[in-house]
């Protein structure tokens, strides 16, 4: 697979890139759904590609395409060089790279079961059984859905600085929904979590792990009472945030607005930018004193979790947020250049056919030294809520509003009736400087999300986000009129 | 690009590969081009070449689906070989409908050579000029400009055999003075799917005005305002509500707004909303991917919900017939409408500023997504262009507002003008559009940014 790069390679310099990096990749997926007891779907998808990025005259080109030849390499690098050159015509600066040591490795993450070895009627029965499960929780249980998928890449890495890196992955999916409708009313409800159930790199053992038959009774039991639960109040109290709905937390009001091209406008048009301007690093309240938010490409099974970026960085650990002030970018090499840093590896593509840009890896909220239990037992009037079910949120990462999938109230240190639609909304600092209780690592969960869009053409990537349940004092919740 | 011949042949070698009791294979080819630009400079400049076939083999009543982006003879024979693979290993589905019946296809050519060879040069051009009018005011400038060609092609062993091909063209911008948190910004964007359409001078003076007008943003109380909306923010709601309740399936199982109350009213009788194709300013496609020719359908007729789009397995389950809306590769199963539009009226935006003593103009809607489907409630942020409007005249700018309100009940139940004019917004995936006028109705503000 390294032919058709050392050609684009060659090709790029001879058409006069300073520096180039050419990445092929081939994917294998596999996705099973079953609706009701019926496999709604099942499919086998193959997909391989090249692209290769050039830098001439200080300004970006890529192209890609899906044939993975020398011939095709060569016109790709011609292509991209081409439109590199077009780029000068609003030429501003040049682009410089912060420096890195080229690496040649190999790496592949674990995987003891092989998706693609176990029998697909197997995975059929366990999912019709948590289907048949789902829709025992309720009478009024319309839809129950189980579903589980798995992908495999091969991914393969030059560039002109000498990096020659091969990263093969496997990721593994599974979970169950309950949809229960009645009365103008309908409640869903997801086992483990909302998106794709939880997605993990790993092999088939992370399905086995789940006890989806197991849990996916609950799920729809929980989907039937909300039903016919009180509306979630509108008011200010304190609000506990279980994982899955912590994670989105992070997701949305750590990881991008830490990513530092928002910070630098280049994403100005589509995703929007930040609050966390570059002033502001090493001296911004970002959240309370035992707020800790690091990002961690390292992370055994994370779906950020890699050896190299895709412009060959080295994976590593870094904190973004320490002791509650802002101390830390998501960074590329160009970006990392212009802050006088080194990048800490957030270059990543989310396929052959898009260029890298900044992107999470693992961004995770260290636990602290409470429980879930004593959260809410330090609760005199509140709300627990989780699962995640709405999202929205400013173009600078200020203003969000989230809605879970379920909640509780909380009356004088307890957990007490269940509350449907619940909803909060906040200002990120602020937020964040309310939290006054973290969980301990007992109960820390590292969720994937595979489905973070960003860029144009858009690019979905899969990202990670491990979270122990947390407490924020005087929140607004219930926003809305219902 | 393929070309017709030779992705027809690709759809039956890989029908015929499958050796499965039916067969359906459908083949996109796309080139995609995109010049992106921030801080006034571009700054990712791209091209993509890919094609994707589908192949869905049928046993009995059992499905299974595969896909390859390799169309390479051994690469479409592995791709039906896994389609067979993943049927055979299922339990019987009954509910299955089986595949599309052979039908006659409305000509449609959505075909503009000059988009379709539009070089990096030209499009670096293109927002050059809109860069221009940003750096005279010393503002700054980002944004893209996509151009797209596409051809579809679909058969299947009952005989169907369709194929057409398109191009698409978009640009948008955000004009800013600055990242600071009271910096002004303007957005302007238009979509065609002829590039010459596009009108690079006028959206980047559009955009330059209205962010030199939105410098130092105040606020606003929450609660419930009249606000007059541009096409590109209604064209935001159309998509919320084609995502929270236009598919069959969801109809079927009660969690469509249309669940039981089609034939009843369910906003203001001013208010149409249909999927039609044949747009001429967007790329026609005459049939869906299972190969049922695609109808007009109109969803909401003066205010009455008053019909449903459907797949076949959808419309099965519905006792209805397919409109041709089946989603590519089995994705959203029960259909999703490509072409939405809401009616045109007889109003303009200066006759509703006009028209308004106390309310908000809204350029545009960010980072919108669905809160409660059934109900059609939304949030989101107002951007790129919010201001007072006080005694029929724009005033102040302000601040990005967040809404909460129900699309039906609230936004589109509450509407007392629309414009004339219409615009076409693309969704961020490419694979919607949308067409929309302005509207003065009544919204829910339930925050702000800082």
């Amino acid at each position: 697979m390294l032919r058709p790069l050392e050609t684009a390679l060659d090709r790029a310099r001879a058409a006069g890139a300073s520096y180039a990096d050419a990445r092929s990749l081939q994917q294998a997926d596999e996705g099973l759904t079953v609706r009701n007891g019926q496999v709604e779907q099942a499919r086998s998808g193959m997909s391989c590609g090249l692209g290769v990025r050039v830098l001439v005259d200080g300004q970006w080109g890529y192209a890609a395409g899906s044939v993975v030849s020398e011939a095709e390499a060569a016109r790709l690098a011609g292509l991209a060089t081409e439109i590199a050159r077009a780029s000068g015509a609003a030429r501003k600066r040049e682009v410089r790279l912060a420096p890195a040591t080229p690496a040649v490795d190999t790496w592949e993450s674990p995987c003891r079961i092989d998706p693609w070895s176990v029998p697909t009627a197997r995975k059929v029965d366990l999912l019709r059984e948590a289907c048949r499960a789902a829709k025992a929780g309720g009478k009024d249980v319309r839809v129950a859905t189980a579903y589980m998928g798995a992908i495999r890449e091969t991914k393969t890495y030059a560039s002109t600085e000498g990096a020659r890196i091969v990263q093969t992955s496997t990721v593994t999916s599974a979970g169950v929904r309950a949809v229960a409708v009645g009365a103008g009313e309908m409640q869903i409800r997801s086992y483990p979590g909302t998106f794709d159930g939880n997605v993990r790199q790993a092999g088939y053992e992370f399905v086995e792990e789940m006890d989806l038959a197991a849990n996916a009774e609950r799920a729809g039991a929980e989907a039937q009472a909300l039903l016919r639960a009180e509306q979630c109040p509108s008011g200010t109290m304190t609000l506990i945030l279980g994982t899955n709905q912590l994670a989105l937390q992070i997701h949305e009001s750590c990881g991008h607005p830490t990513e530092l091209d928002r910070v630098y406008g280049t994403e100005a048009s589509f995703a929007g930018t930040s609050f966390l301007t570059t002033e502001k690093l090493g001296n911004c309240r970002y959240g309370s004193d035992l707020v800790n938010l690091y990002a961690d490409s390292r992370i055994p099974g994370g779906l950020g979790t890699f050896a190299y970026d895709d412009e060959g960085t080295p994976a590593c650990r870094s904190h973004l947020v320490k002791d509650g002030m802002f101390v830390g970018y998501l960074m590329s090499r160009e970006t990392a250049h212009d802050l006088g840093m080194v990048s800490n590896g957030a270059m990543r593509a989310s396929g052959w056919d898009r260029m890298p840009i900044i992107r999470m890896t693992n961004i995770c909220l260290e636990p602290g030294n409470d429980t879930l239990e004593s959260l809410i037992a330090g609760t005199e009037d509140g709300v627990f809520m989780d699962g995640i079910k709405s999202w929205s949120i400013d173009d600078k990462r200020l203003n969000f509003q989230f809605g879970s999938e379920i909640g509780y109230r909380i009356h004088n240190g307890e957990l007490a009736e269940m509350v449907k639609n619940p909803t909060y909304t906040g200002i990120t600092p602020e937020f964040w400087g309310s939290c006054d209780g973290i969980a301990g690592p007992e109960e820390w969960v590292l969720w994937g999300v595979p489905n973070c869009g960003k860029g144009e053409p858009l690019q979905i990537m899969r990202v990670g986000h491990g979270t122990s349940p947390a407490r924020f004092r005087n929140v607004k919740v219930g926003v809305g009129r219902w | 690009m393929v070309g017709k011949e030779r992705a027809l042949e690709t759809c039956e070698a890989a029908i015929s590969a499958s050796g499965a009791d039916a067969a359906e294979a459908v083949l996109i080819s796309e080139s995609d081009s995109l010049t992106r630009f921030a801080n006034s400079e571009i700054h990712q400049n791209t091209t993509v070449d890919d094609v994707t076939l589908f192949v869905r083999a049928v046993l009995g009543t059992r499905e299974g689906w595969a896909s390859t982006n390799q169309i390479t003879r051994d690469a479409v024979q592995g791709a039906a070989r896994r389609a067979v693979q993943a049927a055979d290993v299922q339990p019987e589905t009954p509910d299955a409908p089986g595949l599309a019946d052979p039908a006659e296809y409305e000509e449609a050519d959505g075909y503009d050579e000059l988009t379709a060879a539009f070089t990096p040069a030209e499009r670096a051009q293109g927002v050059s000029r809109i860069i221009q009018q940003a750096d005279a005011h010393r503002l700054n400038a980002s944004g893209s400009l996509r151009t797209r060609a596409t051809e579809v092609a679909v058969a299947n062993s009952r005989g169907v055999r369709a194929w057409t091909r398109g191009t698409d063209a978009s640009l948008i911008t955000v004009v800013m003075t600055g990242f600071e948190s009271d910096a002004g910004s303007g957005y302007a964007g238009a979509a065609s799917r002829r590039v010459g359409d596009l009108d690079f001078g006028a959206i980047g003076i559009s955009a330059v005005r209205k962010c030199l007008a939105m410098r130092h943003p105040g606020d606003v109380e929450p609660g419930e305002y009249v606000v007059v909306m541009e096409p590109s923010a209604v064209a935001t709601a159309l998509q919320m509500l084609a995502y929270m309740g236009m598919n069959g399936i969801s109809f079927v199982e009660g969690r469509s707004y249309a669940s039981g109350r089609l034939g009843t009213k369910v906003t203001s009788e001013m208010v149409t909303i249909a999927d039609d194709w044949r747009d001429p300013d967007t790329s026609p496609l005459p049939f869906d991917f299972e190969g049922v020719p695609r109808q007009r359908v109109t969803l909401i007729d003066r205010g009455i919900a008053s019909g449903m789009i459907y797949d076949r397995a959808a419309a099965a389950r519905a006792n209805a017939r397919s409109t041709g809306h089946a989603v590519l590769g089995g994705g959203m199963p029960g259909g999703y409408p490509l072409h939405l539009a809401m009616n045109a009226g007889d109003s303009s935006i200066e006759d509703m500023v006009a028209g308004t003593d106390h309310g908000i103009y809204i350029t545009r809607f960010n980072y919108a997504n669905p809160v409660h489907p059934v109900k059609t409630i939304f949030t989101g942020m107002t951007k790129d262009g919010t201001f007072l409007i006080e005694d029929g005249k724009i005033g102040r700018p302000l601040r990005n507002l967040r809404f909460t309100d129900s699309i039906l009940d609230g936004l589109f139940a509450s509407i007392t003008a629309i414009s004339r004019d219409t615009g076409l917004l693309p969704a961020i995936n490419g694979m919607s559009i949308y067409r929309a006028p302005a509207i003065r109705a009544r919204l829910q503000i339930t925050g702000s940014t800082v």
